[in-house]
């Protein structure tokens, strides 16, 4: 193998498979994860009586975080493809409109959801989780449709999207939250614990965030969409049928958002057809900052993850801290940038 | 001018001289533009509108666009208009852009308008009937400290900095408390927007930092809901208390739950009845529309597990359909 | 990583790809006017012309990218209608395209086996299909070492990192790798330094040496005439001349490029 090596530069001090990780965008998660790690302890040392290091908050934190990581581990998925998908909050909107409607109208007679009995509870929750999911799915297999049949962008096919899909959310509700939708959702799952430590929500993001993790870095299905992120002409080239591929992440953002609804109407036992407005925002803002391309090819799933923690923890931590709302605002946009500063600093001195 | 203005206008004519000729007789039309159809707040309102038409023997015209939105609701005045109505009242959903209309409709026009909810810039409207969220903070505060003992940590959450009528909820609240309990001390207000799950991370973090933490008042739906739900999973529902704003039937039933202490009641009810009372009695020369005030508010009551079921409580609470 | 030549159906001819009267228009525009073109296995055959002659068109054709509108090609003497790229592949037919067709964002073991990856079944009716990387690496670092590719010092770096001639040596060790009976190789050496040339020159040769048909489009004329076995030449959408190298001089091949009297093929 010495000739492999003959024409390469001085031998670095670091193994060159250690320095390559470390001056590669793959090492942003750990960078990150670390910036998480150093908020924690400083909020922990400042918080009163290290109310900040207790269990029940760091979960809390997770729970908090959850539906944002959901839909950035989604987002990662597509942008690895070098697509974009907007209209995730609108979907979320629309696919717990549907699933509340569904739970509502199977739970029990109008008279019975009024008076808040719910004889038929679990059947009607099975129909209203696949219904939640299914329209989610169905609104990324319209966004899927529109971007390889019509062939046009992904950015106004989706910032359309979000408009359509709001605004079916408003007609089938008439402009109001779903009525009566059974507490119990919330009390025996939305934001119960397993052991009393970990929260069901958590458990079910971080669960499907491993298998897409799992499906991005090992399986050749992860391969080929990074393939075509990376250049869409080599993946044909190489026989990847890059259209239906992209309809199958697309229907899989979608699906994903279908769960988020799901989870978000357990948590709040009531939909919100008013918000999701910034939910987007936050969950591309979360992916690339955890060291996703924006322009495909490269992803990280792990550091969207750790990515979508750290705005939670900033809000947790200053309120705890006591620092006034105003500033908070100030706090996490300064300490946003100095953290994707830091990682870019970091590699480019490695390099 | 084409034909079809001259028709129109001559059919406008037309019908107000009818409708002047015969002031005498029952029958006046007034036209009602909402801000939003479709929410309980607003469906009361025109259970008390119906109510009062009915009461009186005028002929009501019911109409408002799906969201809170002045684009959508512009159309609808217009129509409203175009109907040739006897008096308007009017829901502003945004207090600027509607004023040279209602002016040129009580100044020129003579029909008389009143407005009621939301508010003008200028108050060209014969009277503003409205919730006075000063004084619904206030009733907040009372509810509060009567609920936590006189004593504690408070939060109270806002929706954001710059919207006038939440930061009226949240000033008529703080000033009270400053006045009249010492001993309660209220955190900075927080402002999470619509968003509910910013408010449960808030409020979440707050229950953290303060274990002293003893209510919690929130100023409108989205924060009521991220808060029940961060105060639920603390396991400490109960122990801190939630002053939520609004009876919707859901809210009501929350409250009955255990999962609000306290409601504060805005009278949409009474807005819809008292407005076409109001234009009603003007039209019939009963009222001077010179001697008006420019703006009043209807009495509210703060719904507790204890007075739910009150007379006086029971019909100010919001509803999904009119009772008859 | 010998050629395995189909041993089921006795071949009917001694070329590997034989195309005849092949016709492409575009619109109005007509690309191919009746070409044709033979190559034998172990034959490096260089494709030269003055540019819009149609070498890229043919080119194109024999690898699967574009369907002539008339014509015949024959794999081993076989008439077969190419489909596509991919029933390119299947016959043994690789392409280097000028542009490379590499995804800079994967690594060069990751690009090597890209759309044929191989795959660990998984456990739900073989799905998810797992790559076996293992196997990618080892395959992607014989066949660099195959050609000769010295300058490289993991599979696992990413195509962004590498040099140009870096990449043009994957591509070419790529379609060596995978090629069973023809590699078609477009302007191969434009984009690259003397000592990169040389490289790709000699990973040609050694293909060629192994039993692979070669066919190069290149406007190097000079080195053609050293490194091909034979040289066509094609003019206005035709080939108008199919020689031995060696009986061919630079002016020869220049004379008959812009037009002069063609020589029969031999």
């Amino acid at each position: 193998m010495s000739e492999m090596t003959q024409n390469s530069p001085p031998p670095p001090a670091l193994p060159g498979a250690v320095r390559r990780f470390l001056t590669s965008s793959r090492s942003t998660p750990v960078g990150m994860a670390l910036i998480v790690i150093a908020l924690i302890i400083i909020f922990g040392v400042l918080s009163p009586n290290g109310a900040f290091f207790r269990v029940s908050n760091l979960t809390t934190i997770v729970l908090n975080a959850s539906v944002t990581m959901l839909l950035a581990v989604g987002v990662t998925m597509i942008l690895a493809a070098g697509e974009l998908d907007l209209s995730i909050g609108a979907n979320v909107v629309l696919s717990s409109v549907v699933a509340a409607k569904t739970l509502v109208a199977l739970s029990g007679s109008y008279d019975e959801v009024r008076i808040g009995e719910y004889p038929h509870l679990v059947p009607a929750l099975v129909a209203a989780i696949l219904a939640g999911i299914a329209t989610g799915a169905a609104f990324g297999a319209v966004n899927g449709l529109l971007v390889t049949r019509l062939r046009i962008n992904s950015f106004i096919v989706t910032l359309g999207t979000l408009g359509i899909g709001t605004g079916l959310a408003y007609v089938i509700t008439n402009g109001t939250n779903v009525p009566f939708v059974p507490r119990v959702i919330q009390t025996e799952f939305g934001i119960q614990k397993l052991f009393g430590v970990v929260p069901y929500p958590t458990i079910i993001v971080l669960t499907l965030s491993f298998i897409l993790w799992y499906v991005l870095r090992v399986t050749r299905f992860g391969l080929h969409t990074l393939a075509i992120g990376s250049s869409r002409e080599a993946a044909e080239r190489a026989g990847i049928r890059s259209a239906r591929h992209i309809f199958k992440l697309f229907v899989l953002v979608g699906a994903l958002a279908g769960v988020a609804a799901a989870l978000d109407l357990a948590r709040f036992a009531t939909t919100n057809i008013g918000g999701h407005q910034t939910t987007a925002l936050a969950a591309i803002a979360a992916v690339v900052i955890g060291g996703t391309s924006l322009f495909g090819g490269r992803a990280t799933i792990a550091g969207s993850m750790v990515a979508s923690l750290i705005p939670v923890v900033l809000g947790t931590g200053l309120v705890i801290l006591g620092v006034p709302s105003f500033y908070q605002l100030i706090v996490v946009g300064v300490i946003l940038i100095i953290a994707v500063y830091i990682d870019q600093q970091r590699r480019d001195k490695l390099n | 001018m084409t034909m079809k203005m001259k028709c129109l206008a001559l059919a406008f004519g037309l019908s107000t001289a009818l409708a002047s000729g015969s002031a005498f007789a029952a029958g006046e039309k007034i036209e009602f533009v909402a801000g939003i159809v479709g929410i309980p707040f607003y469906t009361s309102m025109e259970c008390g509108a119906r109510d009062a038409a009915k009461e009186l023997g005028v002929e009501l015209n019911w109409a408002g666009p799906p969201q809170w939105d002045l684009a959508l609701q512009m159309p609808i005045l217009q129509a409203s208009i175009e109907r040739g109505p006897n008096g308007l009242i009017l829901a502003p959903t945004d207090p600027n852009a509607l004023v040279s209309i209602v002016e040129d409709l009580v100044t020129n026009k003579k029909i008389p308008v009143v407005t009621v909810d939301g508010s003008l810039s200028k108050p060209v409207d014969l009277q503003n009937i409205r919730t006075d969220n000063i004084a619904a903070g206030g009733l907040a505060a009372e509810a509060m400290a009567k609920s936590i003992g006189g004593a504690g940590t408070v939060l109270v959450v806002g929706l954001d900095p710059g919207v006038t009528g939440n930061e009226e909820r949240v000033s008529g609240f703080t000033k009270v408390l400053k006045e009249k309990y010492p001993d309660i001390k209220v955190l900075p207000t927080e402002y999470p927007g619509t968003d509910q799950n910013k408010a449960a991370e808030i409020v979440s973090a707050a229950l953290q930092a303060n274990p002293d933490l003893k209510g919690i008042y929130t100023t409108h739906s989205n924060a009521a809901v991220g808060t029940s739900s961060a105060v639920i999973g603390a396991g400490q529902q109960g122990k801190v208390k939630i002053i939520a704003y609004d009876a919707d039937p859901g809210q009501v039933r929350d409250l009955k739950a255990g999962v609000y202490d306290a409601l504060v009641v805005q009278s949409p009810y009474l807005e819809g009845y008292d407005s076409v009372t109001l234009v009603t009695k003007i039209l019939r020369g009963e009222i001077d529309p010179a001697k008006l005030e420019d703006v009043t508010h209807p009495p509210m009551v703060v719904a507790t597990r204890e007075n739910i079921d009150a007379p006086e409580v029971k019909k100010n609470l919001y509803v999904d359909a009119c009772s008859n | 990583m010998g050629v395995e030549q189909p041993d089921a159906a006795p071949r009917k001819s001694e070329f590997v790809i034989e195309a005849t009267d092949i016709v492409k228009r575009y619109g109005h525009v007509q690309a191919l006017g009746g070409a044709s073109l033979q190559v034998r296995p172990g034959e490096v055959l260089a494709l030269v012309g003055d540019n819009g002659a149609g070498k890229s068109t043919l080119a194109k054709i024999i690898c699967g990218a574009v369907v002539p509108d008339s014509g015949t090609l024959a794999f081993w003497g076989e008439p077969t209608t190419v489909t596509s790229i991919r029933h390119a592949q299947e016959l043994g037919v690789e392409t280097v395209y000028q542009d490379l067709a590499l995804a800079p964002d994967l690594t060069v073991a990751e690009n090597m086996f890209l759309g044929r990856e191989p795959i660990n079944p998984g456990w739900f009716g073989g799905h998810p299909a797992r790559l076996d990387r293992r196997h990618m690496r080892a395959k992607a670092e014989e066949a660099l070492r195959g050609i000769g590719i010295s300058t490289l010092t993991s599979v696992d770096r990413t195509v962004r990192d590498l040099s140009g001639g870096q990449r043009q040596a994957i591509a070419v060790a790529r379609a060596v790798m995978w090629a069973k009976a023809a590699i078609i190789m477009d302007e191969p050496t434009a984009a690259l330094g003397t000592r990169q040339t040389g490289i790709v020159y000699d990973s040609i040769r050694s293909a060629a040496t192994r039993g692979l048909a070669v066919i190069v489009i290149s406007h190097d004329i000079p080195k053609m005439l050293s490194l091909a076995d034979r040289i066509a030449i094609m003019r206005q959408g035709r080939t108008i001349s199919n020689t031995e190298a060696r009986q061919m001089t630079l002016t020869d091949v220049v004379t008959i490029m812009l037009g002069g009297k063609a020589t029969e093929a031999a």
